[in-house]
């Protein structure tokens, strides 16, 4: 099936229980023509307009998503669409979940923002015990996978223990719900279009330090990317890099770095961590001999010790080191040593050389 | 009976108020100025309440403020002689709150009143004769952690709590 956007694939599911029948867009997503520089934010706003406008049964809702979010991801919306399809929430994350998990049963696509992701936990019950299970308590019967909660997650420069925390391993180990981080402005609108209209729920993590600072050129169509789909964003020999989020531009660096002292880096952007895409991260493993995985959560129980756990059963007399974990500390998310907390390039750069040269 | 406030205590309150008001607009310059980091929510146009709370307590009463945290804490500092409001400013007044009853901020919205449960009963069951202050907004109201679970059990274990 091709349209002028590209070829069209079914994405069939079978692992965990989850559902099959999603046609989404191979590739980079859109056609080469209508582009528009736009930044991560923007990219989201794009994505949300689109969605409402192609399905009259989709709505938005959550903490001052009326006059726009903080970020400003929802302006635009409630002027164009109405405040019936675009409403402000009380301040109850609880609520707001479990109102998208009502709605979105009801054959509606429930689009919900947590202000902040660290603001996720209230809701935690809503999503793990309700949404994950859903469709599994009524052997499929009812579902409600037209429900999409989107949360800005991790640093930012300043937030703090409460603006600035990574979650998604908590979510990684639900059965039942899909996790997806966007990397830049087009993979997040392209994404965030594929999990609003995903038959399952889905959490949708935006980085939000990337907010302002990702531009990139971005279709102006409306375009779905893959999910649980790996992306080899650099092609490399010598260690395979994984990452996901904010953190791909980091490592991104640190692979031109180690490339002028010789060490060939690839580098894998996961895009979704449940289900991962465990086939493109060992076929690279199998060619490099060398696995490091860098994220901002905590290294303890982090989603990178799963990857970590799978790549050794897969990989293990191919692996020519142990796999190296480059993530957050193991403390609450600091104010003035968010430096030293930060799993930062020049971390990235010695755990790539150590690795090499074990 | 009411107690009697007096014309000296009156002045004590605004002098109060009017130092925290101060306090919050230099906050406010040196977060614009990116001299203090994080997020710094104000609490402009509330001081009453924080100097009322004080003004009605005994020293040991131990709190339990909102996101909006500054406030209580200076207005614990103004009325403490080892704690004063420049010590606050340093950075000091958080550490040293416990010794006032002062518990601390909490950042996420509502998260407090549960916790200030846990202070109230362990005042009831040592018979310590003082209440605990739980401080929240209109925004907290919402979340079902305040009124369906923290407030319930207030009330189910009687315990000597104010929410404000």
């Amino acid at each position: 099936m091709s349209t002028k956007f590209g070829r069209l694939v079914p994405l069939v599911f079978s692992k965990r229980g989850f559902s099959t029948s999603t046609s989404v867009q191979k590739g980079g997503g859109g056609s080469e023509e209508g582009l528009k520089s736009l930044n991560l934010c923007s990219a989201i706003n794009q994505a949300l307009h689109i969605a409402l406008d192609s399905d009259p049964r989709s709505y938005v809702f959550g903490e001052d998503v009326s006059f726009g979010g903080v970020f400003r991801c929802t302006t635009g919306l409630a002027d164009q669409f109405g405040k019936k399809r675009v409403f402000n929430t009380p301040l109850c994350e609880q609520g707001i979940v479990g109102f998208g998990i009502g709605l979105a049963a009801m054959g509606n696509r429930a689009i919900a923002e947590i202000q902040f992701a660290d603001y996720i936990f209230p809701a935690f019950d809503q999503i793990v015990n309700e949404a994950a299970k859903f469709r599994y308590r009524s052997g499929n019967q009812f579902n409600c996978g037209g429900l999409t909660v989107r949360a800005p997650y991790g640093a930012v420069g300043h937030g703090g223990h409460y603006h600035s925390q990574s979650p998604e391993a908590f979510f990684c180990h639900v059965p039942g719900i899909k996790v997806v981080i966007p990397r830049s402005p087009r993979q997040a609108k392209g994404l965030l279009l594929s999990c609003i209209r995903d038959p399952n729920p889905v959490v949708f993590f935006e980085p939000k330090w990337l907010y302002r600072l990702a531009v990139e050129e971005v279709p102006e169509d409306d375009y779905m990317l893959p999910l649980s789909e790996a992306e080899v964003i650099r092609q490399g020999s010598d260690v395979t890099l994984v990452g996901w989020g904010a953190q791909l531009a980091i490592m991104e660096q640190a692979c031109l770095d180690a490339e002028k002292e010789g060490i060939s880096c690839e580098l894998i952007d996961l895009k979704t961590l449940i289900p991962w895409d465990k086939e493109t991260v060992e076929s690279s493993v199998n060619k490099t001999g060398r696995l490091l995985v860098s994220h901002e959560a905590p290294i303890t129980g982090g989603f990178g010790a799963e990857i970590s756990a799978s790549i050794v059963e897969r990989c293990f007399s191919r692996l020519e080191a142990p796999v190296a974990r480059i993530c957050g500390l193991d403390t609450p998310f600091p104010l003035v040593f968010e430096p030293f907390y930060m799993p930062t390039k020049n971390k990235i750069l010695d755990a790539i050389k150590s690795t090499v040269k074990y | 009976m009411m107690p009697r406030t007096f014309s000296s205590e009156l002045l004590t309150f605004f002098r109060d108020m009017a130092l925290m008001r101060r306090m919050k607009i230099a906050a406010d310059s040196l977060y614009k100025a990116k001299l203090i980091r994080g997020f710094c929510h104000l609490y402009d146009g509330q001081e009453a309440v924080a100097v009322g709370m004080e003004a009605a307590s005994q020293k040991w009463t131990p709190s339990s403020p909102p996101t909006a945290t500054t406030a209580p804490s200076s207005a614990a500092a103004a009325r403490s002689p080892r704690s004063s409001p420049s010590s606050w400013a340093a950075g000091m007044g958080a550490r040293r709150g416990r010794e006032s009853g002062f518990y601390g901020g909490h950042g996420i919205v509502g998260a407090q009143v549960p916790l200030r449960c846990g202070l109230a009963f362990a005042q009831k069951y040592s018979k310590d004769e003082s209440v605990t202050f739980a401080m929240y907004g209109d925004g907290a109201a919402n979340q079902g952690q305040l009124f369906e679970e923290a407030l319930n059990i207030a009330a189910l274990w009687d315990l000597p709590a104010i929410l404000l």
